[in-house]
């Protein structure tokens, strides 16, 4: 169901909603709309959209920048930290997208950045719905110093297809199906994701692939070596701007969730380590091994795509890549679009 | 509250109001009760609500009260500050069997008893062993150990059973081990209904064996090198090691640096496991 705040009755989505002929109700509050991952609520509050991603001491940050114009997921991953950071279920939407433009913009004057809303939700999950997609491409369109990123576990796609494709990177998280289907509850299935990214490949856009959280299970290698082939099979190396590998980290308090709402999950037939940034991780020496197996199938197939680590240690980059990026800004630079618009 | 006499009450029910857990002394000897036990009417039952175990030839009557007057009366005649998980399980039965809802009962929220999720699992600790029930009683348990404890499937429920008489654990012990068990639940073959240590450790040993063998290595070579500590502080996420001891004198010193000296060989040694394990 979609609830709007009638602080947002004169927003954007009210003409889209009508438009397209989808039943919304007016609310005063937020407290009107059951928490349900299934409500999507529009509201007018003021909000920084457009921030650095935080980072955490002592582990390589990349210096992305997110917009959170959305906050929630339909999604329900059992590793997703948003259940620990959102106090609510819903899929709370910011009505000011006149502010998120000036926001962009202004952003935009600074420098060179890579910019995402996969943050605090899925890029793509209700683009359909939403036609955020709408908003977002023609702005950056206008500016070449931004490339944006859609991160998605969705084959929502459709509506991409009918835009400019510069600088815009649609990306989607990888993992086995047999992980998909325990872990990323009603989340596209591995080969609709992969199908979606030939789609998006074909039409001229560059995509990504996130291979985090890497989960580690009893068929760890053969279920990340098929999903990198099954990738090399749809995907051409060319159209590939990035791909990002990470396992899986967490702050404490997440197991406890998993335990109430996901019990039989993967990820409580692991132990963690408390790692320097205060955050749980797999001991770096299983750690290593998960990424170096992970490059390593990805090097068979793509020797020149860009890999980076989300958040890992310099000596893990050291080990594994052979070099330390540096800290955020020294980072950044290592990414194509960082050379293409110098 | 008027005082009756037993033939005047045919039909008395002394066990259903015993929330009590376990039986307290005061029960044992007649000569205990000071005043005559209360009781409390219901569908033509007389419900008694102290002195359970006593038939008595006076009884008071607690006249036109309803269920939670008579309730709180027995609840308050043995004090409500210290009452266990187990009583407050046995409580909430009572409620419940009466058809009431704690809710209206602020004893409950006093005891951090609030959702249905904290009422869930209070309800299912009835169902556990008398062994649990009287471990549980006496120690003080997070309601989050014991949602996990009433979600474990009967044998392992079987297998705490026997690992408290078995090892008559700490506290902290006793919630690892329900962690443990709910976490590897479906790893634990179904057929093993009582503690087997060694089965149980090589099950448990799975969530992480890279880092246990680790450690065991390392403990080894690092008590080669007493007294001098070794210890890394940041879970092997850095190869920064930190080594210490303790003198009283510069000759101790001296000594132990000599020794130091001798044992160099212990440091490789580290090292070189560190690096066989990918972490230097």
């Amino acid at each position: 169901m979609i609830y709007i705040d009638k602080s947002a009755r004169n927003s954007r989505f009210v003409d889209i909603f009508e438009n397209d002929g989808r039943k919304f109700t007016f609310v005063n509050s937020m407290e009107e709309v059951e928490d349900s991952k299934n409500n999507i609520y529009i509201t007018s509050g003021y909000n920084t959209f457009v921030h650095r991603c935080p980072a955490t001491t002592n582990y390589r940050c990349c210096n992305y920048y997110v917009v959170d114009l959305v906050e929630g997921c339909p999604f329900d991953c059992t590793y997703c930290i948003l259940q620990e950071y959102l106090n609510h279920n819903l899929v709370k939407v910011h009505s000011d997208l006149d502010r998120v433009k000036e926001e962009i913009i202004s952003l935009s004057k600074k420098g060179v950045f890579r910019l995402g809303t996969g943050e605090l939700s899925d890029s793509l999950a209700y683009d359909h719905i939403l036609k955020l997609s709408d908003f977002f491409i023609p702005v950056i369109s206008d500016l070449e110093n931004i490339q944006f990123e859609f991160k998605t576990k969705s084959a929502n796609v459709g509506r991409l297809l009918n835009h400019n494709s510069e600088n815009i990177l649609v990306s989607w998280s990888l993992n086995p199906q047999e992980i998909v289907t325990a872990e990323e509850h009603y989340t596209a299935g591995l080969d609709e994701r992969i199908e979606a990214a030939a789609k998006c490949a074909e039409y001229g856009y560059k995509v990504g692939f996130h291979f985090d959280p890497l989960i580690y299970y009893n068929d760890f290698e053969k279920g990340y070596s098929d999903v990198i082939k099954k990738l090399f099979e749809k995907i051409p190396e060319q159209s590939v701007e990035y791909i990002s590998i990470s396992t899986f980290r967490f702050i404490p308090g997440l197991l406890d969730t998993v335990r109430e709402k996901f019990e039989g999950s993967q990820l409580l037939k692991s132990d963690y380590v408390r790692t320097l940034d205060g955050k749980m991780r797999y001991f770096k020496s299983l750690r290593q091994y998960m990424l170096r197996y992970v490059v390593k199938r990805i090097r068979e197939y793509w020797p020149q795509v860009f890999l980076y680590f989300c958040m890992e240690h310099e000596s893990v980059w050291k080990n594994l890549l052979g070099y330390d990026p540096g800290e955020r800004e020294n980072f950044e630079k290592n990414f194509p679009f960082y050379h293409k618009s110098l | 509250m008027k005082l009756i006499t037993a033939d005047q009450t045919t039909n008395i029910d002394r066990a259903t109001f015993n929330w009590i857990f376990p039986d307290r002394k005061e029960e044992t000897g007649a000569d205990d009760i000071t005043y005559p036990p209360a009781l409390w009417e219901k569908k033509g039952i007389y419900y008694q609500l102290n002195y359970f175990s006593h038939c008595a030839d006076e009884y008071f009557f607690l006249e036109n009260c309803g269920f939670f007057d008579a309730l709180s009366f027995s609840v308050d005649f043995y004090g409500t500050k210290n009452l266990n998980i187990i009583e407050l399980s046995n409580l909430l039965f009572l409620a419940e069997h009466f058809g009431y809802d704690i809710s209206d009962l602020d004893l409950f929220e006093r005891y951090g008893v609030a959702g249905d999720r904290k009422v869930k699992t209070l309800r299912e600790l009835k169902d556990l062993s008398e062994d649990i029930k009287e471990y549980l009683a006496v120690k003080n348990f997070s309601f989050k150990t014991l949602n996990l404890l009433t979600r474990l499937p009967e044998n392992l429920i079987s297998i705490l059973d026997s690992y408290l008489l078995t090892e008559n654990p700490s506290v902290s012990d006793f919630k690892k081990m329900v962690t443990k068990l709910f976490d590897m639940k479906e790893e634990i073959p179904q057929d093993l209904a009582t503690y087997d240590k060694n089965e149980l450790e090589k099950v448990f040993l799975s969530k992480n064996i890279t880092q246990e063998n680790f450690l065991s290595e390392m403990k080894d070579i690092a008590g080669e090198m007493k007294p001098v500590k070794i210890k890394n502080l940041d879970n092997f996420e850095t190869d920064i090691l930190e080594l210490s001891f303790k003198i009283n004198s510069p000759e101790d010193f001296e000594k132990i640096l000599n020794q130091m000296f001798e044992k160099k060989k212990v440091i490789k040694n580290i090292y070189r496991v560190m690096e066989k394990y990918d972490l230097h």
